[in-house]
């Protein structure tokens, strides 16, 4: 026993890659494992084990060189599968018996309950070894045959960029730019990157479109968030969505170990989950599969059977036959199929093997027992239904596009409108009173639906004045907007407010108010904020009786309940011309705006505080 | 006949603001800013008329430095120009009807104005404060004007 542990010892570690052939052998020399190999029956497993606590070991000794070449195979998609074989061997081989075991551990508390029972009859060197040191490297390794295939890294730093992007929009900086339904766009696309990293990770098979999704986001998310997260975030979606896209399932030594192992031996329970289903074939396949193709290709199942009935004797009552199957077909048909029969039928090594396997290659059609008999329906859905997943995620940008330009005029008149706040609809019958000119008092009514009807309250000035008086319109019939406080009474000359940039802060937008002029109510946007700023070229214009005045300031700052009513307000926001009007109101606005290039017809503003820096009033 | 008024700073409650046009005695047309204070404190007052083609400047001084400014009840100045470093108006009312103007209790735009001033563009504030205030007038009318230390004279040179 113990020179054949060495022996075991020595070859782990020189040539890790005989680790199954060793285990192979193992039983063979040894005195009550071949009859484990050979008894595949349950009924003699029990007999060694209650008769030679030596065999017991063994059989663990071969279980664990099992696992370890369970985990060889496991890591088989690594480049670097020697070194993991090596290491799982050293595992298996430095603390044999705790090692084995511990590994069971990992996922079966009843395997855990059956280390009790070698350990008793090992003795206390038993005790000595870590157990824990073997569930995390089992844990590990199960990471690493989960790592490996996805293309983990290039999700993880895509996720990291979308966080960061997230993050980003919450920096307390003050200089965070948020414009128009950008706002908004601002958390989409950062979400989409995040969703497509995980994406990544969980559904791999679409790696490809959620990985140049990804880098799309990550581009996008410049324009829409923080510049990216500030670059960084924007340049880790594009590093971590082209990393994925360059990922590939799998290299050449793990191919060929699958080539080798899967259409012999997983083939035929896939054949037989074709006729019978998943269910059946977890109690059918196995055998067949242990009987036929295990034992000749593999000769791990049957160290691993023979290992079951040992400890597990008490443990699984009846299952003696029904278990020992369970290694071979667990492992084998696990990795084609369904992985979690195979784990519940078989706690011990090779089920745990089959477990670990099956997740690792058994993922693609994991879990879909129904399909199971069309597994290439099965597979198909799947990626559909997964693809057809983001496709509103991807609508959602698309949509979020047109607001994303937060134009609520020329870009967007259809969508501007609807969104408008409420009571915007008797525009409608506003501009034909102001056409037909009902009602109107003092002055002549135009013909020209225009609202620069030429009333000229002004009988000194000659008719040249354009005095574009408001609307004679005050009928009252239509259902109206908030009226503005009615001791206000706005001009109504021809005016305007230009101005290189505007800033407005703590704005909202109130809806349209119907001021009160000299010659009847003019629907106006009502605005109100807590400042709002104009520089670069700040100019009033008033055109009143034909005479221009003029109000240059090189800034107007306005603070403290500013409140602008204007008639039409137009500008560029990030590069976008819009104009918001009465009838054609701006869709939303945020706290924070800036206007560039804005003209402001007929402004009417209040403010606690204004003050104009370099003022300069001319009439002409 | 364009005078320059000039004060380094124009102190004010009661601010309103409109344009008209002023007629002058030879029938010329200008149109004006009427700028109405109703209780107006400037300090450096300085007023001046271009005597042009003579060489000189008609020149009125007040509220200098230890006078405490020269102070105005109802101050109304029509200018065609008005210009100033820093300004702050409290309250500020623009675009507002001229004929609802309420800042100066009391006060009648139109009188001030041979144009109609309903409907048209003005502005109103609470209060002012005007630096280094500079204005090209026609006319400035006050209800009462207070002038210490008025120091009025020729000059060769204006405000």
């Amino acid at each position: 026993m113990a020179a054949s542990d060495d022996s075991t010892h020595s070859e782990d570690y020189s040539a890790p890659e005989h680790a199954p052939r060793e285990s192979e052998q193992a039983p063979e020399a040894g005195e009550t494992a071949p009859a484990d190999v050979a008894g595949v029956t349950g009924e003699t497993a029990p007999t060694d084990a209650a008769g030679d606590a030596a065999g017991t070991t063994r059989d663990e000794l071969a279980g664990a060189a099992g696992t370890a070449r369970d985990e060889l195979a496991g890591a088989a998609g690594t480049a670097s599968d020697e070194l993991a074989a090596a290491r799982a061997a050293r595992s298996a081989s430095v603390e044999p018996r705790p090692g084995a075991r511990a590994l069971d551990a990992a996922d079966d508390t009843e395997v855990i309950a059956a280390n009790t029972s070698p350990d008793e009859a090992a003795g206390p060197d038993e005790a000595a070894g870590p157990p824990r040191g073997g569930w995390f490297r089992r844990a590990r390794m199960g990471f690493r045959g989960w790592r490996r295939t996805r293309p983990f890294w290039g999700g993880l730093i895509a996720l990291f960029g979308g966080i960061e992007i997230l993050l980003s929009e919450r920096a307390p900086v003050a200089v965070v730019v948020h414009l128009g339904a950008q706002g908004l766009a601002g958390y989409v696309v950062p979400v989409v990157l995040v969703l497509c990293a995980l994406l990544l990770w969980f559904n791999p098979a679409q790696r490809i479109f959620y990985s140049i999704l990804a880098v799309l986001a990550a581009l996008a998310s410049f324009i829409t968030s923080n510049l990216g997260g500030f670059v960084l975030g924007m340049l880790l979606g594009i590093v971590g969505g082209s990393l994925a896209f360059a990922w590939v399932p799998g290299e050449p030594p793990r191919r060929r170990r699958r080539r080798r192992e899967r259409p012999i031996v997983g083939r035929p329970s896939e054949g037989l989950a074709l006729v019978v289903g998943d269910r059946e074939r977890q109690a059918v396949a196995p055998r067949g599969g242990d009987a036929e193709t295990g034992p000749a290709r593999d000769p791990e199942p049957e160290p691993g059977g023979g290992l079951q009935p040992g400890p597990g004797h008490d443990l699984q009552p009846g299952p003696g036959g029904g278990l020992q199957p369970g290694p071979g077909g667990g492992l084998q048909p696990g990795r084609g199929a369904d992985p979690r029969p195979g784990r519940g039928d078989n706690p011990e090594v090779g089920g745990q093997a089959g477990h670990l396997r099956s997740r690792w290659g058994g993922r693609p059609h994991g879990s879909r027992t129904v399909l199971a008999a069309l597994p290439v329906l099965a597979a198909l859905p799947a990626p559909l239904v997964l693809a057809a997943l983001p496709a509103p995620l991807v609508l959602a940008v698309v949509a979020s596009l047109p607001q994303l330009l937060p134009a609520g005029g020329p870009l967007t008149p259809g969508p501007a409108r609807p969104t408008a706040m409420a009571g915007r609809a008797p525009t409608v019958s506003a501009s034909p009173s102001r056409s037909t000119g009902t009602a109107s008092p003092s002055p002549t009514p135009s013909g020209s639906p225009a609202p620069t009807a030429t009333p000229s309250p002004s009988p000194t000035v000659a008719p040249s004045a354009t005095t574009p008086a408001p609307a004679p319109s005050p009928t009252p019939s239509t259902v109206h907007r908030k009226a503005a406080s009615p001791s206000l009474v706005a001009s109504g000359s021809q005016s305007s407010i230009t101005a290189g940039t505007v800033l407005m802060t703590g704005l909202s937008y109130d809806g349209v108010a119907d001021v009160q002029t000299a010659t009847g109510t003019v629907p106006m946007l009502r605005f109100s904020m807590s400042s709002m700023t104009l520089s670069g070229g700040t100019v009033l214009t008033v055109s009143e009786n034909g005479h221009p005045y003029v109000i240059n300031d090189s800034s107007l700052e306005f603070r403290g309940n500013v409140v602008l009513y204007t008639t039409r307000i137009s500008g560029r926001l990030l590069g976008a011309t819009v104009t918001f009007t009465p009838q054609d109101p701006p869709p939303l606005v945020l706290p924070t705006m800036t206007f560039t290039d804005v003209v402001t017809d007929r402004p009417l503003t209040l403010a606690d505080s204004f003050q104009p820096a370099d003022l300069l009033i001319r009439a002409s | 006949m364009q005078f320059t008024v000039t004060a380094d700073k124009l102190t004010g409650t009661g601010f309103e603001q409109f344009g008209t046009v002023d007629a002058t005695a030879s029938g010329a047309q200008h149109p004006v800013i009427v700028s109405a204070i109703g209780s107006a404190t400037l300090s450096g007052l300085c007023q001046s008329v271009d005597l042009s083609p003579l060489p000189a400047f008609l020149k009125l001084t007040a509220g200098g430095s230890g006078t405490g400014g020269a102070s105005a009840d109802n101050l109304v100045v029509d200018a065609t120009n008005l210009a100033g470093g820093s300004a702050t108006f409290s309250n500020i009312h623009i675009g507002q009807d001229p004929t609802t103007f309420s800042a100066i209790p009391g006060f009648n735009p139109q009188a001030h104005s041979n144009t109609p001033l309903q409907g048209t563009f003005g502005q109103q504030a609470d209060s002012v404060t005007i630096s280094n205030l500079r204005q090209t007038a026609y006319a400035t009318t006050a209800g009462t004007f207070t002038l210490p230390g008025l120091n009025l004279g020729f000059s060769g040179s204006g405000c």
